[in-house]
């Protein structure tokens, strides 16, 4: 039996994050995504995107022809601004913050479709009955300085339902 | 921090399971909880569950199986060094305890290893594990909704 378009968790990842890159963020920062770590020549700030598998569970009954499985995903971004002070030049102390603050508001009341990407990655089609949406309002903490980086970490729990034939 | 957070969530729905089990019970109980986070982290760390693996010598990972040695808690069936992991924790590396009484009861499990933060939340050059609040969420998922909870304790503890 086919797997639903709504079990697939590359199509919540691909989902999120091109939701993730629409969003306006103070100094419009370079977003990337997961292990696209390669950022040692990066000069100006960056945000990281993460998609971190977490719990399933059985929702139970959902139509005549499937089940629901209560699937989440932990959804974290890195802000990463280099600490201009140090080096001798004018700094917006607040930069990072104002970049997790955009973040954080962002994904308070974040709520999107699921879109299927299997058959056409640019014409991605929308997935019924597959919402995602946050599980609790995120969490904005800062992270000890990490080289030149000051960081910011931004995170929530998504969850949505997807759908397994009976 | 998010994982605060979490612990706090997993803190209350603790609480209010102990309090429909008897005072001799919760302390068997807040134990298996405590063995069970540790087990999915040490589990997780693994790279299963597609979270990455973070194990090089094996040093984080083996932490918390001292910690639980340490503090005198059950340490059969959670995850031994495998072969080529050389570097094996030391008895610093981790301490747990527990404490408190009747249905009031907390068990503490810390890994001093200290890179644990950067495996856990990142760095500029790592992402995120989150193997430690994956651990807390799958145990806190499985609380209210337990009913074999007490035989499996009696099962692993002889209770």
């Amino acid at each position: 039996m086919a797997i639903h378009a709504s079990a697939r968790r590359a199509n919540a990842k691909a989902r999120v994050f091109s939701t993730v890159e629409t969003w306006s963020l103070t100094g419009g920062p370079l977003v990337v995504f997961e292990s696209d770590n390669a950022r040692t020549d990066q000069e100006s700030a960056w945000v990281r995107v993460t998609l971190i598998p977490s719990t399933t569970a059985w929702a139970g009954h959902l139509t005549s022809s499937f089940q629901a499985v209560d699937t989440r995903a932990l959804l974290v971004c890195d802000v990463f601004v280099k600490d201009g002070a140090a080096e001798g030049q004018v700094f917006d102390t607040y930069a990072p913050d104002r970049i997790a603050d955009d973040l954080e508001f962002n994904l308070r009341t974040f709520s999107v479709t699921m879109q299927d990407y299997a058959t056409d990655p640019d014409n991605p089609t929308a997935v019924a009955d597959a919402q995602i949406t946050t599980v609790d309002p995120p969490s904005n903490v800062p992270l000890p300085k990490d080289g030149p980086w000051i960081r910011r970490q931004v995170s929530t729990e998504l969850r949505w339902l997807a759908k397994h034939a009976v | 921090m998010t994982l605060d957070w979490q612990q706090a969530l997993f803190d209350r729905e603790v609480k209010r399971f102990l309090s429909t089990l008897l005072p001799e019970v919760a302390d068997a109980a807040v134990r298996k909880m405590a063995f069970d986070v540790v087990w999915n982290v040490m589990t997780l760390l693994n790279g299963l569950k597609g979270l990455p693996k973070r194990i090089d010598t094996g040093r984080l990972r083996g932490a918390w199986r001292v910690a639980m040695a340490n503090g005198g808690f059950v340490t059969k069936g959670l995850p031994r060094a495998t072969r080529g992991t050389s570097g094996a924790a030391g008895s610093g590396d981790g301490e747990a305890g527990m404490s408190g009484a009747g249905s009031e009861r907390t068990a503490t499990v810390i890994n001093r290893v200290e890179y644990a933060p950067h495996v856990e939340h990142g760095t500029a050059t790592m992402e995120p594990g989150k193997h430690l609040e994956v651990a807390l969420r799958t145990v806190r998922q499985d609380i209210p909704k337990d009913p074999f909870l007490p035989d499996e304790m009696a099962k692993a503890w002889g209770q």
